[in-house]
């Protein structure tokens, strides 16, 4: 039995006996939490995309029928559809906010929020670099490689890397300036 | 997509196993509730439902039930057939699911069901059960939205809709308890839509 029937067999006995949904939660549950988090870049909401994803999965499960889709792209696609919701509820709150006079953060707990706003926003303007711009970002800031480390990693020269890098930023400040998340 | 993951994801990637077991538990108990779907091939669905049949070998299901069920590729069964040989001459025509009711026999997994069930035939997800009352939603009831939402219990016709779901009560073949007389319901299916034929039968018993 081929990987894809023997899925198939495991969705057909969840539709047959939707106790058995657990099969497929366990099996897929790690790679839609990275995939949100992924593209989301904070916990909660990768958490908060992940559960719903798979309450949504849970009950259109009836409606599923294998057309040679793997079941977990039919996943990826409700919890690609919420990611879209939630970048969108961001950038209109971002717009909300920079069209709003702000009045200080009050304390260190709301600068902390403030910050994981921003690591999420900058996430997620990350996210839609190509992705070269989007691999030397990660290396550099995320990781904290060196511009020789990364050469090394990317099987460049130190010079093309400083230029990418350039590229990238320049892309991500352009990003940065339309407000757009909208991939 | 996987391989727009790096090979080795950053710890915060990977689910914490408190959440997986919490939302692990969350779902269980929603799954508890949904009922099994059964997928099958249909463009032509015969519908029937309070046949109260009580002869050993359905000999009692009138022959003009049998005649206006010709044709369809599948014949669903809403209840209250009282003996289960009614589904053994349904079975002649075609597949036959059928929910039961508090007076049929036991559920055998196969062609009778403890409802509410749910049929996928091709686009058209259909939920049945023995009854559906007035102040319950479909959606309620069979845990997801359905196109269509069969019953029976009531011996009167009906076709009516709420919200995207077409309910349909194709009456009492046997034991009309309106104007309408004897009736069974036939339903062409084509992609998510469907068109519902309420057939009037003659009044006799064969």
């Amino acid at each position: 039995m081929s990987e894809c029937e023997s899925e198939a067999a495991v969705v057909a006995a969840a539709q047959s006996d939707p106790n058995r949904f657990g099969d497929l939660y366990s099996s897929h549950v790690g790679f839609i939490h990275a995939l949100a988090w992924g593209r989301l870049g904070d916990r909660a909401a990768a958490e908060d995309v992940t559960a719903e994803t798979f309450r949504r999965a849970l009950r259109a499960l009836p409606r599923y029928e294998p057309r040679g889709v793997p079941f977990r792209a039919w996943l990826c696609r409700i919890c690609i559809n919420l990611i879209n919701d939630e970048l969108s509820r961001r950038q209109n709150a971002l717009r909300f906010s920079s069209a709003m006079p702000m009045d200080p953060p009050l304390d260190a707990a709301s600068d902390e929020m403030a910050e994981a706003e921003t690591r999420a926003m900058v996430h997620a303007l990350i996210d839609q670099l190509p992705p070269d711009h989007r691999e030397v970002i990660m290396l550099r800031f995320a990781e904290d490689l060196s511009v020789a480390d990364v050469a090394v990693r990317l099987g460049r020269s130190p010079d093309a890397v400083k230029q990418l890098q350039r590229r990238a930023l320049a892309g991500l400040r352009s990003l940065a300036t339309q407000g757009g998340t909208d991939a | 997509m996987p391989d727009q993951f790096p090979m080795e994801l950053p710890v915060e990637a990977v689910p914490r196993p408190a959440f997986v077991e919490s939302l692990g538990h969350e779902l269980a108990v929603a799954a508890a509730t949904l009922p099994p779907t059964i997928g099958v091939t249909a463009q032509r669905v015969g519908v029937l439902a309070d046949t109260h049949c009580v002869s050993a070998d359905g000999a009692d299901l009138p022959d003009s039930v049998l005649e206006a069920l010709d044709g369809c590729d599948l014949i669903l069964h809403c209840g209250d057939l009282s003996a289960g040989a009614v589904l053994d001459r349904l079975s002649t025509l075609a597949p036959v699911l059928s929910v039961r009711s508090r007076i049929d026999p036991p559920a055998d997994g196969v062609r009778l069901h403890d409802g509410p069930l749910l049929v996928r035939a091709g686009h058209t997800l259909i939920g049945m059960s023995a009854d559906i009352p007035d102040d319950i939603d479909p959606a309620d009831l069979f845990g997801t939205d359905v196109d269509l939402a069969l019953s029976g219990t009531s011996h009167v016709p009906r076709v009516g809709r709420t919200g995207s779901t077409l309910l349909v009560n194709p009456g009492s073949p046997t034991i009309p308890l309106s104007d309408s007389g004897p009736t069974i319901a036939v339903i062409d299916l084509d992609g998510r839509r469907s068109t519902v034929h309420i057939v009037h039968l003659p009044r006799s018993r064969s």
